[in-house]
């Protein structure tokens, strides 16, 4: 039938255009905070600063961990005095980013550090310092 | 017939091969820091760091301009020691000295060589029994270290006579240690940490010379003393009391586990 296929042919060009049209945007999307993951050693990362998005210094990365499901944490260690009193929170290297000379969360608002449970280095162990980890960069 | 040793000759050149760094934290040093920068042995050192604390004065200049690798290594002694470690990724072995021109650059061959023997991983330079020039050291901190020694025996059988700051340990197992403390507690952290460790540790006396110029930070007055002891005495405290997040603490800390539990058994 002649109208079925002129339909037909007008269906697949309309669908060829959306594609067309779909691409350009995709394209367009701004890019994320997460750019690309690159290798950082475990030790280059300790003592960086710990920055929120509003640049405020949460403190310094103590350790880089590693837990018994292969998940990599930055401890950030947060009140006390001289060391002491103080207590570790471990952040998901997922939810930071390296801007530079800084490690930057960017999935965690501020207040929710004050609630995040202690680390007491149970069901996890310290990377070795040369080790390579995989870590967005900003 | 099974061979418990490298043949002389490979071990040797194993040896040779071994890269030092020789780090050395400055703050406003500029009247000695170029000295002690020619002073250092190419031939040991393969690089030589001066980490910057911040100075205002000419140091990082003339640090360059005698042949040095500079970097802004922000505040505090201890972040001005591991700034230089991170920055030495192809060395086996950190030297640390200070930038007054009080250590004498002719111990650093005494200081690498039995690291780069293999038969130890640590090495501390130790002023208390070495020859020391009339003025170059105040009484208290000789007593400071001889105390800090005492305690560290101890708790952790190990006997140092000082805190010097003048010393050398592998990279790797520096790095592994868990370090934290980044101001003046640095030396007795990372003195402890080995004690701790397990680490094969030997103390070796060296020559102490009075500055060449400028003024110390510590012992040049007496707040800096009170504030580099009160940090020290806080440092020595923790560390004995808190665990270590150092890769090195928590492996020593499971075969101490396993040894009770057999021991137990």
């Amino acid at each position: 039938m002649p109208d079925d296929r002129r339909n037909l042919a007008r269906a697949a060009l309309l669908a060829l255009t959306l594609i067309e049209l779909a691409a350009p945007s995709q394209a367009q999307t701004p890019p994320t905070a997460a750019t690309a993951a690159n290798p950082v050693r475990a030790a280059d990362l300790i003592d960086l600063p710990i920055v929120d998005e509003s640049k405020a210094t949460l403190g310094r990365v103590r350790a880089v961990v590693r837990t018994d499901d292969g998940k990599i944490q930055l401890l950030l260690p947060l009140g006390g005095l001289f060391g002491f009193g103080e207590r570790l929170v471990p952040i998901p290297i997922e939810s930071v980013v390296v801007t530079g000379p800084q490690v930057t969360v960017v999935d965690l608002p501020r207040d929710r550090f004050q609630k995040s449970p202690t680390w007491y280095g149970s069901h996890s162990e310290p990377l070795a310092a040369t080790e390579t980890i995989a870590i967005s960069r900003r | 017939m099974l061979a418990l040793t490298e043949p002389e000759g490979r071990a040797d050149a194993a040896a040779a091969r071994t890269r030092v760094a020789v780090a050395i934290p400055a703050l406003n040093e500029e009247a000695s820091i170029d000295e002690v920068v020619a002073g250092i042995a190419r031939s040991i050192a393969s690089r030589i760091i001066v980490a910057d604390g911040g100075s205002t004065d000419a140091t990082a200049a003339r640090a360059a301009q005698a042949g040095a690798e500079v970097i802004a290594a922000g505040k505090g002694y201890g972040r001005a020691c591991w700034r230089a470690t991170q920055a030495a990724q192809d060395a086996d072995i950190m030297v640390f000295m200070d930038g007054d021109g009080a250590d004498d650059p002719a111990s650093l061959a005494a200081l690498v060589a039995p690291i780069r023997a293999g038969a130890y991983d640590f090495v501390i330079g130790s002023r208390a029994r070495g020859e020391r020039e009339p003025g170059s050291i105040a009484w208290h901190q000789l007593a400071a270290g001889a105390l800090a020694g005492w305690a560290t025996r101890l708790l952790y059988g190990v006997r140092y006579t000082d805190m010097c700051a003048y010393r050398a340990i592998r990279r790797q197992v520096l790095l592994d240690l868990g370090m934290r403390e980044m101001t003046y507690g640095w030396n007795i952290e990372m003195q402890m940490r080995a004690a701790q460790a397990g680490l094969r540790i030997l103390e070796i006396p060296v020559p102490y010379h009075c500055r060449t110029g400028g003024t110390s930070k510590v012992a040049g007055s007496l707040r800096g003393s009170l504030r580099a002891g009160l940090r020290i005495v806080a440092t020595f405290y923790r560390v004995a009391t808190q665990p270590s997040t150092g890769l090195l603490a928590a492996r020593s800390q499971t075969d101490q586990e396993q040894d009770e539990a057999s021991d137990a058994r």
